[in-house]
């Protein structure tokens, strides 16, 4: 019995785990530093900022949504917090506020999904216009620098040997991977993502989980604005504007259905990882970065229509077994 | 006459009308030759897209990769001006067929699965995007020839970028209005099952949208190379948006169904007047993302609920 | 009418994955006759007419003869050519394009429209239905009613031999009615066949010449209309074969567990109230759009009434969503399996122990997996569901199992009353029986039911009492053992006791 089901997760499994031992592979063999702890290390405090807002993503694709408003969002709440920051508020104070305005965010794209039924990719491609627009008028089109000394602790510092974010990231797997699995929340976005109506039927208060998910999404989003923010030191709208697309092809990568109801957190960690490590081994050859925009682009592309694929053959499978044994 | 005072492409002009109206009162220059000009040419190549744009809304799908498109067929055609090969009429030639290329991919991909177009569209946006700037290493490329940004030059106080656009609406308008491509969108995008048991191929339907769409971003590079007289091939990045946006704004249902030239013409126009007159008025520019979000997120929301408002309408049941 | 079989159709079979919707069946349609098709909700009328229009491919196979000649409709061009074209029953109509365009699209030279045909042909297809109407509205901004002519005009004026319409007067009001019987008359003068779906008696006594009867997929029988009579037909359509064990043979507690009291809801239903009791199966039955799932949705919270009121165990109850109506220990078990009442793509645990998942905490506060399983085990066990593997997905399993997990997934819930649409929909003869035995069962144990239900011998095997509705309103009440089978199907159907 518990075959069927684990049989399930494998085929991704296999796949990311041979994507993933493959690209360590290939590391180690162009350059002898790959492998060694201090590079390990800046992969991790490289990962950090965009694993953490593709956790939150996984959240939103498993409810069968999306978020192309989070790279904004992480913009627009890195602008709240430098504009805090450097107004002289202290470092607690402007954190609440920076999430204050990440859950507005989460409220107004989970208001247009779940309230009013936009399709969530066309609200959030509003909102993210939106946000950015604030995030713009808020810096006046400006990066905002002098940001205290005392904050540089969320991107700079470490503990225990591993960079802070890196620590963060993975308590949130941790916790996320919980709460997906073992917690009623968790059950509940996957139903939703399956099957929405079904899912109201049975009793689950849709428009709430919607509204959690969405500000779960918002919060992580700012969360990686702010570390961001603290390790570069300055805050300006178009931080993670380019972090969206990346952090979309991790989840499909990590075996996230684009079509919802089927993911993980781990899964998502794993495709976050395989691009730092792409993007590592490409630094650390020479190669220019322009070529990690046309890797990310070609295995969303392969990914989603890879999984396609599979997804019809198994139909037309089924559909064939059913003719015959519906013939006999 | 009703009709035309029902459409919101009406309320849009009346208020783009309104607004050069009071720009003007604002700012005598705005009306000068020159201002307008200005603002006619460096809009061309978002008009251009624009008009793509509209087929695919239309067909209640989206292609977030048009600015990608554009920029990947300028970065080409910048570079083949520099070789023997380079002249106007293997300029043109490349401009569509580059376009057609990189819109045929999309449609095929598209049509072929299942898949969100947004999706796949992030996807390609990066793809070209990510090509032209491994080739050129990100380098500009300056200083095209001089029969190359001739093709922006002005005849008779008309400048030629605006002729193409017009040319270019004037095809797509025809196309929308007069054939049974045209008119395959509109079905799909007001009932995909109905056109589909209408007899409307929609896997071609969809293809060719697509494709025509990337044929217009090819001409739009070509428009855009002459005007700059240069090539940036990581410029006009998030123009998609604004392409979308003016598609919305000229009243194009971004659900489907529902859209014309006319309308995303006017919604061009309107943004370059907006952009036009926050200069004019001492405004930030980055005003103009937030209210263009804003304009996105309302008409949406409208029109949702007006369809939520006629399905349940439709479902009700007659009793005695 | 001539005798000239013009449109022969044999061995005709459609599969969906699990599901059989045709099975061998075959239809054969004469020029100019009105050829009514008729079936219980599940028989595959819909189906069937989406083969002949093109729309869907029967499985290999299939034999269809055009005039003698062997044919195909691969596609929807393929019998327009054939001078075949049906309306479907959601009318398959574009909102946003204007009432010409509706009628004319599909048709181009060389890929061109041609404006002024396209009104020619608008206009002369409206005259032929003499009706008036702006060809140039959005269709959209237009009554259904007004669509519904849309749609005609549309199809007469793309089939020369065949139309066929799948429940025409379904939107229809009584004038209209006439008038579309009068097209019909119309079209037979030109030669034109009709093949149509309905549920209307009247309406396929008044006007048709031949009924073909389908059931279950399979074909039963074509008749002229002449050897065919009101109670004949019905007989044809629910078939004797099949009997359920009676089941309705116990009494009921006097406990009154809800009452309903003039509840009504604009387009859905009026001045609806009712009692039930501990221990009954209170049927409610009549025709598909009578406003009866309306009605029970009502009860659930999904559909809150706009007037009136509902008691449970005598006190006032709010039922204005889900949640409020699982507080007052109300299930319900929809009719559409596949988009409602399951997660097809989720685990049969998974389904079983959704709406409870609250229950399934552990002392950590998190969902335990062995409570999850002991109670699908238990609910597997009790209710025979096989393969009795909780970890196998809901979309794995037959028919019949699918709705024994949609009950146990209510079942878990421990409701007083329990609601179910359709209890049988799709579910094989075993299965069916399991079920009626399963729902009396829980009706002894106290347990009060509703069914909604659209199978007459199911409603009388197995309902204490049976509440008939017709156009959103209650039409007719009574005991089911005392009851007048003929008398009720007759007010479901006409609406009105003949003398």
């Amino acid at each position: 019995m518990e075959k069927i089901k684990k049989f399930r997760f494998s085929l991704n499994g296999i796949v990311l785990t041979a994507a993933f031992l493959g690209i360590v592979l290939i590391g180690t063999v162009v350059n002898e530093n790959f492998l060694t702890m201090k590079n390990i290390l800046s992969i991790f405090q490289q990962m950090s900022e965009m694993g953490i807002m593709a956790l939150g993503l996984t959240i939103v694709i498993i409810t069968g949504g999306n978020d192309l408003a989070s790279g904004t969002t992480m913009g627009l709440c890195a602008v709240v917090s430098g504009l805090c920051l450097t107004s002289g508020m202290p470092i607690p104070l402007a954190l609440l506020i920076s999430l204050a305005a990440a859950v507005a965010c989460g409220c107004l794209n989970a208001s247009l999904v779940a309230l009013i039924g936009i399709p969530p990719m066309i609200a959030t491609l509003g909102t993210q216009m939106f946000f950015y627009g604030a995030a713009l008028v808020l810096s006046k089109g400006n990066s905002i620098s002098n940001i205290p000394r005392e904050f540089y602790f969320l991107g700079q510092d470490k503990l225990a040997g591993l960079p802070l974010q890196a620590v963060i990231l993975i308590l949130l797997t941790i916790v996320l991977a919980v709460i997906l699995k073992k917690k009623v929340f968790g059950k509940h976005l996957f139903a939703i993502g399956n099957n929405i109506k079904a899912s109201a039927y049975s009793g689950i208060r849709t428009v709430k989980v919607l509204f959690l998910a969405y500000i779960t999404c918002s919060v992580l989003c700012c969360i990686a604005g702010n570390i961001q923010v603290s390790r570069v030191a300055t805050a300006r709208a178009d931080m993670g504007y380019s972090f969206l697309m990346p952090c979309i092809s991790a989840v499909v990568l990590g075996g996230t259905s684009i079509d919802g109801g089927i993911g993980g957190v781990g899964g998502t960690v794993v495709g976050v990882l395989i691009f730092a490590m792409i993007s590592n081994i490409m630094n650390l050859a020479g190669i220019s970065s322009f070529w990690q925009q046309l890797a990310t682009g070609s295995i969303l592309v392969l990914v989603v229509v890879f999984n396609k694929i599979t997804e019809n053959s198994k139909l037309h499978l089924k559909k064939m077994a059913g003719k015959k044994a519906a013939s006999e | 006459m009703k009709k035309l005072l029902e459409r919101r492409e009406t309320s849009v002009f009346l208020i783009l009308v309104a607004l050069c109206i009071g720009l003007t009162i604002y700012s005598p220059t705005f009306l000068s030759y020159t201002n307008i000009k200005n603002v006619l040419v460096s809009n061309t190549a978002m008009g251009i897209m624009a008009a793509g744009m509209t087929f695919v809304l239309i067909t209640a799908g989206i292609d977030v990769s048009v600015a990608s498109q554009m920029m990947f067929s300028a970065t080409w055609l910048a570079l083949l001006a520099e070789t023997p090969l380079g002249n106007p009429v293997t300029i043109v030639l490349a401009a569509l067929l580059i376009g057609l290329v990189t819109g045929a991919v999309n449609g095929a991909l598209i049509s072929k699965f299942d898949i969100h177009p947004i999706i796949i569209t992030l996807g390609t946006n990066s793809i070209y995007r990510g090509i032209i700037l491994v080739f050129t290493n990100g380098r500009w490329l300056m200083n095209l020839p001089k029969w190359f940004t001739g093709f922006s030059s002005t005849v008779f106080g008309i400048p030629l970028p605006v002729v193409y656009a017009l040319l270019i609406f004037l095809i797509s308008a025809y196309i929308l209005k007069h054939t049974y491509f045209g008119r395959s969108i509109y079905a799909m995008g007001g009932n995909r099952e109905a056109a589909r048991y209408a007899g409307v191929n929609l896997k071609k339907t969809v293809f060719l949208t697509y494709t025509y769409t990337g044929v217009l971003c090819g001409a739009a590079g070509l428009v855009l190379d002459s005007i700059l007289g240069n090539c940036q091939p990581s410029g006009s990045n998030g123009w998609e948006m604004n392409v979308i946006a003016a598609a919305v704004i000229g009243g194009t249902n971004i659900l489907g169904g529902y859209g014309t030239i006319g309308g995303t013409v006017i919604g061009v126009l309107m943004m370059g007047v907006i952009e036009n007159g926050l200069v004019v008025a001492h405004v930030p520019t980055y005003w103009q993302k937030l209210v263009y979000g804003l304009i996105i997120i309302v008409t949406v929301t409208i029109d949702v609920l007006r369809k939520k408002k006629a399905d349940s309408r439709k479902q009700m049941i007659e009793i005695d | 009418m001539s005798e000239h079989v013009f449109l022969e159709m044999s061995d005709v079979s459609m599969t969906f994955p699990g599901v059989k919707a045709l099975d061998q069946v075959r239809l054969d349609i004469r020029e100019g006759e009105v050829h009514a098709l008729m079936g219980e909700n599940g028989a595959g009328k819909s189906t069937l007419i989406k083969i002949i229009s093109g729309v869907q491919q029967p499985d290999p196979g299939a034999r269809i003869l055009m005039d003698g000649e062997e044919v195909q409709f691969p596609n929807v061009h393929a019998s327009i050519k054939h001078g075949i074209n049906a309306i479907h029953q959601d009318l398959s109509l574009f909102p946003n394009l204007t009432v010409a365009e509706n009628i004319y699209l599909g048709r181009s030279k060389n890929g061109k429209v041609d404006w002024k045909e396209c009104d020619r042909i608008a206009v002369e297809a409206l005259k032929r239905l003499e009706v008036q109407m702006d060809i140039h509205e959005l269709l959209g901004n237009l009554s259904v009613a007004k669509q519904q002519l849309v749609a005609i005009a549309r199809a007469i004026s793309l089939s020369s031999r065949l139309l066929i319409m799948d429940e025409p007067t379904a939107a229809l009001s009584f004038s209209e009615v006439r008038m579309l019987y009068e097209i019909i008359r119309k079209l037979k003068k030109e030669n034109i066949a009709i093949l149509f779906i309905s549920h209307k008696l009247d309406e396929v006594f008044e006007v048709s010449d031949r009924v073909t009867v389908l059931k279950d997929g399979k074909y039963v029988g074509c008749k002229d209309i002449g050897e065919l009579n009101e109670s004949t037909l019905v007989q044809m359509m629910v078939g004797r074969s099949v009997t359920y064990e009676a089941l309705n043979q116990e009494s009921y507690a006097a406990e009154k567990v809800l009452e309903v009291r003039n509840i009504s809801k604009e387009g859905n239903f009026k001045d609806i109230s009712f009692t039930l009791h501990k221990g009954e199966i209170l049927a409610f039955t009549g025709l598909v759009g009578a406003g009866r799932s309306e009605t029970v949705k009502a009860l659930f919270g999904l559909n809150p009434p706009d007037q009136g009121e509902i008691l449970i165990h005598g006190q006032k109850a709010e039922l204005k969503n889900v949640t409020q109506a699982m507080k007052h220990k109300i299930a319900f078990i929809p009719e559409d399996r596949h988009h409602e009442g399951l997660i097809l793509n989720m685990s049969m645990e998974d389904n079983i122990t959704l709406s409870i998942l609250n229950q399934m905490l552990g002392k950590s506060r998190f969902i335990s997996s062995r409570k999850r399983a002991g109670i699908s085990g238990e609910y597997v066990n009790t209710l025979n569901i096989r393969p009795g593997q909780i970890y196998k997905m809901a979309k794995n399993f037959s028919g019949g199992n699918q709705q024994k997990i949609a009950v146990a997934k209510w079942l878990v819930t421990k409701p007083d009353i329990l609601i179910i649409d359709e209890p049988t929909h799709g579910v094989d003869i075993a299965s069916k029986t399991e079920i009626h035995k399963l729902l009396k069962s829980l009706a002894k144990q106290g347990m009060a039911i509703i069914m909604v239900s659209s199978e007459w011998q199911e409603v009388f095997a197995l309902s204490d009492r049976v509440i008939v509705m017709r156009h959103g309103r209650i039409v007719h009440e009574d005991s089911t053992r005392d009851g007048d089978q003929n008398l009720m199907m007759e007010k479901a159907i006409l609406g009105e006791v003949k003398a």
